[in-house]
């Protein structure tokens, strides 16, 4: 009988522990699906928020705006050869961006960020472009100079406000002060310099005291007088800079060029060529759009016009093969179909040149409704 | 002693299904506390992110929309109908079917009301008032400056320069 | 005899003993099980209220987001010079874009949706009253428009640019979810 109860106790104990361990075992695994869910379902609010935040700072042009949100990564793609627009936040895609106009890195880590919007007008407004960066991105201009150009203190005055930058000084022995240093603990570096023709471009030892690997160089080489206008860009990581500035004549193939002021911020945030360029192939096909409306809107208004305007909109082969507005519309409608390269864009800036003209001229000198 | 025992161990026994008990009842009186509190209806008063949202985009746009008007039959808008109106000037402004600027401004306001907010069916406050005499007002579902919830309204005031004095239109939207 | 009597009566009353604990095992075994049940059917009911909400929410953000975006459409407003007149709606232009959409359904639609997604966005002229009306997008196929659409109604104003005379106008957002 004793043998009997032990055996009892025994078998008690087990039916004890098993069902402990099958009420811990459902506990435990309630809690990590719960867990896991949660950090999606974190992922899935931030993701939602940011797309808000991506929509609504497009209306608002020049502001900057900054958001404080959960650590988390978030990754921009913008791949024209694979076909892939998207960001994604802490490794789960959030949405496509196939004609978002959005320039950033090409990773944000960290718990703020500001977004920055300007308009691109080429020369009726086509766009807003977005700039997305971090607290952990530094934007550095480098003067060539001790003193700031016009073209450098431009750039400076219009760059986004709150946003990490600063200007550096340059000292007479030919070194720089106020250039960020590795206490700044920060994830990306960029360095913007204005190259002229007169003056070489200085050694990137004496402005940057931060890791390579964290480094970018953007040069801008404006080809107009006005700073904003166009001009030619240059991007270079510290290695590539470092011999472009040691050869002798300091000459290379600019990497692509900008056309207008948000064009050229949209390749100091993009940070590299292939960014800048998708980017820039996106604007491409919003500016199709745009100028595909412009047409549709000056053959609609031709009904309405007296003859003076039409043949300055429409075009009068009789007038000495005067070319109306809409030539040079058609024009962009063509070369912005054929994809962001240099040939594109001269031919684009002849095009809107010819348009502000024309434009100008139609509303002071014949009082005709504005092309745009 | 052992005519006792049997007695204790009922005692036990019920004790421990006693104390079941109990657990029981203190479990379900605090899912009940719980469901209750989870459960509380909506506080009425308060406006949903929509609501705070189209209330806000509606009085901001419908006076900066209203104000911009042009109505042909008068050859201004209705800014200018007002100034025309209100201001010490006098009326200048004739209507090609005989109004005034006053007629015309009242009929214009009335008919867009009639096709815009009333048709949305929000409850609304609008108002013109033109001097110290004389306003022209609207209301809707009693939605006046004294209600509760009622947004901040658009307030749009038009000079009457080089005149002294102006008009000031204004909008509100109250909670639904 | 009584002995065995005895022995039996002591058995079965140990057999009795043994049936009910087992019987109270069992029992509290059931009740914990059915207090577990009811403990998941509440939180199941509690999250569901609050996914409920959440919806809502997100619903509204949609709408708004969309509403936001519609309301300042570059290539549709208002614009001299390259300034860009907020709150109004160039005629021209609106007419410009049915032109398009009409010609260039298919890229129309594949670039609007990213944005607009399930909505129907129109213009109309309500003063003067003429029954203009544009429909720059269109996309409600597959979603019950009396059951769960959200409708903004915006004032906008509208420009002809030739006279350059503005009209009253009502910007129509229909949200499906």
């Amino acid at each position: 009988m004793n043998d009997k109860a032990q055996v009892g106790i025994q078998f008690n104990w087990i039916f004890v522990i098993l069902i402990g361990a099958v009420l811990l075992g459902f506990f435990f695994s309630f809690i990590f699906s719960s867990t896991s869910s949660n950090e999606k379902e974190v992922s899935a609010t931030i993701a939602r928020h940011f797309e808000t935040i991506i929509t609504s700072t497009n209306q608002k042009i020049g502001t900057v705006k900054s958001y404080k949100i959960p650590l988390s990564e978030l990754e921009f793609t913008c791949d024209n050869f694979q076909d892939v627009y998207q960001y994604s936040i802490g490794g789960v895609k959030a949405k496509d961006t196939k004609y978002e106009l959005i320039f950033s890195s090409k990773k944000l880590y960290g718990t703020r960020i500001y977004t920055w919007t300007e308009k691109w007008n080429i020369p009726y407004q086509v766009a807003t472009f977005l700039y997305i960066t971090n607290d952990k991105e530094h934007f550095s201009f480098i003067p060539l100079n001790n003193q700031l150009s016009s073209f450098e203190e431009e750039l400076v005055d219009n760059f986004a406000t709150n946003i990490s930058s600063s200007v550096a000084n340059k000292t007479n022995s030919g070194d720089y002060e106020n250039i960020p240093s590795s206490t700044m603990n920060m994830d990306k570096y960029t360095y913007v310099l204005i190259k002229k023709l007169s003056s070489n471009l200085p050694d990137p030892s004496t402005f940057i005291e931060v890791p390579k690997n964290k480094v970018s160089i953007i040069v801008l080489e404006p080809t107009r007088e006005d700073l904003f206008d166009q001009g030619n860009v240059y991007f270079f990581d510290y290695d590539k800079y470092k011999s472009f500035v040691s050869s002798t004549t300091q000459e290379t193939n600019y990497d692509s060029m900008y056309l207008g002021k948000a064009s050229l911020y949209a390749a100091i945030f993009a940070g590299n060529k292939e960014r800048y360029v998708c980017g820039m192939n996106k604007a491409l096909k919003k500016l199709k759009i745009v100028s595909e409306i412009q047409k549709y809107k000056i053959l609609n208004e031709n009904q309405s016009i007296d003859s003076i305007c039409r043949s300055h909109l429409i075009g009068d082969e009789s007038i000495n093969q005067l070319k109306g507005a809409i030539y040079f519309i058609e024009d962009i409608i063509s070369q912005s179909q054929n994809g962001f390269s240099e040939t594109t864009l001269t031919k684009i800036i002849a095009d809107i040149n010819q348009l502000e003209k024309k434009n100008n001229e139609i509303i002071i000198e014949y009082q005709c409704p504005a092309i745009y | 002693m052992t005519k006792n025992k049997p007695l204790i161990r009922f005692k036990n026994a019920q004790t421990e299904i006693f104390g079941l008990v109990i657990i029981v009842l203190i479990i379900t009186i605090a899912m009940l506390f719980y469901l209750s509190f989870k459960t509380n209806p909506d506080n009425p008063t308060k406006k949903t992110l929509y609501q705070e949202y189209a209330y806000n985009e509606i009085a901001t746009s419908f006076a900066q929309t209203l104000l911009h008007t042009y109505v042909s039959d008068c050859r201004a808008t209705v800014s200018e109908l007002i100034i025309d109106c209100g201001s010490l000037r006098g009326r200048r402004i004739v209507c090609a079917d005989g109004r005034n600027s006053c007629e015309a401004l009242n009929d214009t306001i009335v008919y867009i009301k009639n096709e815009t907010l009333d048709e949305w069916n929000y409850p609304y406050g609008l108002s013109l008032k033109l001097d110290s005499n004389r306003k022209i007002s609207f209301i809707k579902y009693n939605c006046t400056t004294d209600t509760v919830g009622r947004g901040t309204p658009g307030v749009f005031p038009t000079p009457y320069y080089p005149d002294p004095g102006m008009a000031v239109l204004e909008i509100g939207i109250c909670k639904y | 005899m009584s002995c065995d009597i005895l022995r039996k009566m002591i058995f079965r009353n140990k057999i009795k003993k043994a049936q009910l604990q087992m019987g109270e095992t069992i029992f509290v075994v059931i009740f914990i099980i059915i207090l577990i049940v009811f403990g998941i059917v509440f939180s199941t009911n509690a999250e569901e209220d609050s996914i409920r909400e959440k919806q809502k929410t997100l619903t509204d953000l949609n709408a708004i987001t969309i509403s936001k975006y519609a309301s300042s459409l570059i290539e549709l407003q208002c614009s001299t010079l390259g300034v860009i007149d907020k709150s109004c709606f160039d005629k021209y232009k609106l007419t410009a874009f049915m032109n398009l959409s009409e010609k260039e359904s298919g890229q129309i639609a594949e670039y609007y949706f990213s944005q607009f997604k399930n909505a129907n966005v129109t213009i109309k002229e309500i003063y003067p009253p003429t029954n203009n009306e544009w429909t720059i997008y269109y996309n409600e196929l597959g979603f019950n428009k009396t059951k769960k659409s959200k409708m903004t109604n915006i004032p906008v104003s509208l420009l002809d640019p030739i006279s350059k005379q503005k009209s009253f106008g009502e910007l129509i957002i229909t949200t499906f979810s």
